[in-house]
C-alpha cells in the first residue's frame, strides 16, 4: 500500500493555509520535536522558518514528516537508511554506486548503454568467429 | 514514527567510525583505535539501530589531582546529520549517570573551545587558561560535581 497523500491530509487535519509550531506539528504526527528536528537534519523534511527563525509546520513538512514515518515503518528502516535512499535518487554518485552493487549483487539488470555494449560485442565476437571460419 | 532514541553500553569499536568522522577527520579508523581507552566505558545513543552520539567515561583524576572520586569523560561526538537534536546532551546525561552509579563524585574533560558552552548549559566549569591540543586545536579544562 503505497503513502497516500489525500488520507495523509484528512488525518493530519492540514490544508494548504495550515502554520504549525514544531511542538504542535509533532503531536499531530504522534513523534516528538526533537525526532522531528532529526528529520530535519537528515533532509527529510524541508526546513522552513518564520520570520523569527522558529520552525514553521505547513503542510507540506506535515506531509513530508508523515511520508517519511510511513516509509521507514513499512520498509522497517531508519530515518537515516530513508535519508540515503533519497541521496541515491538525486545524487548521481551515490546512484552510480548503488547501481554498481546492484549489478554485482545480482539485483539490477545492467543499465541499457551497459547492455547495449554487451550485445554489440557479442555481434562483433560472432562476426569475428563467423568470419575466421571454413 | 521511530521511537525515540536509545542509549546502550557499546565497545570502543563500535564508536571508531564516529569517533574518527568527527573529532579526528585527518585521520584513519586504525589511528582512532590507538586512542581507545581499555579502563573506560564507552556509551551509545541510537535511533533505530543508527549510532547518532557517542561518549566514554573512566575512573580518572584531572592533571595535577588525585581525587579518587574523578571521573573524565572522552570522545564525545555527535554525528553531523544529527546535530542540533540533543543526542549529544543523551550521551552526557548517560555518561554522568554511569560516574555517579561507579561511586564518582565529579566529572571532567578536555573540552573543545568551541563546545564549550554546550557543556556549560551541562553544568560543567571552566578552570585554567586555554590550551592547545596538537591536532585538535584549543580546549579548555571543565568539571562539575556528579
Amino acid at each position: 500500500m503505497r503513502f497516500d497523500v489525500a488520507a495523509a491530509r484528512t488525518v493530519l487535519g492540514t490544508a494548504p493555509g495550515t502554520r504549525l509550531a514544531i511542538a504542535e506539528a509533532a503531536a499531530r504526527l504522534g513523534t516528538t520535536p526533537r525526532m522531528l528536528r532529526y528529520r530535519e537534519r537528515l533532509g527529510l523534511l524541508p526546513g522552513r522558518r518564520s520570520g523569527g527563525g522558529h520552525r514553521i509546520y505547513g503542510e507540506r513538512e506535515l506531509l513530508a514528516a508523515a511520508c517519511a514515518a510511513d516509509i521507514e515503518a513499512r520498509y522497517a528502516v531508519s530515518p537515516a537508511a530513508v535519508a540515503f535512499a533519497l541521496q541515491a535518487l538525486t545524487d548521481p554518485a551515490a546512484a552510480a554506486d548503488v547501481r554498481t552493487l546492484g549489478t554485482l549483487a545480482a539485483r539490477v539488470a545492467p543499465t541499457p548503454v551497459a547492455a547495449l555494449d554487451f550485445e554489440s560485442a557479442k555481434a562483433r565476437h560472432l562476426l569475428r568467429l563467423r568470419g575466421s571460419g571454413p | 514514527m521511530s521511537a525515540e532514541p536509545e542509549v546502550r553500553v557499546i565497545s570502543a569499536s563500535d564508536s571508531r567510525p564516529l569517533r574518527q568522522q568527527v573529532l579526528r577527520p585527518s585521520q584513519t579508523v586504525e589511528d582512532v583505535a590507538r586512542t581507545d581507552d581499555d579502563h573506560a566505558t564507552y556509551l551509545g545513543v541510537f535511533v533505530d539501530a543508527v549510532l547518532v552520539a557517542c561518549a566514554s567515561v573512566s575512573h580518572e583524576p584531572p592533571p595535577g589531582s588525585a581525587d579518587p572520586a574523578a571521573w573524565r569523560l572522552r570522545g564525545m561526538a555527535t554525528s553531523p546529520h544529527s546535530r542540533g537534536c540533543g543526542f549529544g546532551s543523551d550521551a552526557l546525561r548517560a555518561a554522568i549517570t554511569q560516574a555517579r552509579a561507579a561511586g564518582g563524585g565529579l566529572l571532567w574533560c578536555n573540552a573543545r573551545t568551541p563546545a564549550r558552552p554546550f557543556y556549560e548549559k551541562h553544568g560543567f566549569v571552566a578552570s585554567g587558561a586555554e590550551f592547545d591540543i596538537s591536532g585538535a586545536g584549543p580546549h579548555f579544562l571543565m568539571s562539575r560535581e556528579i
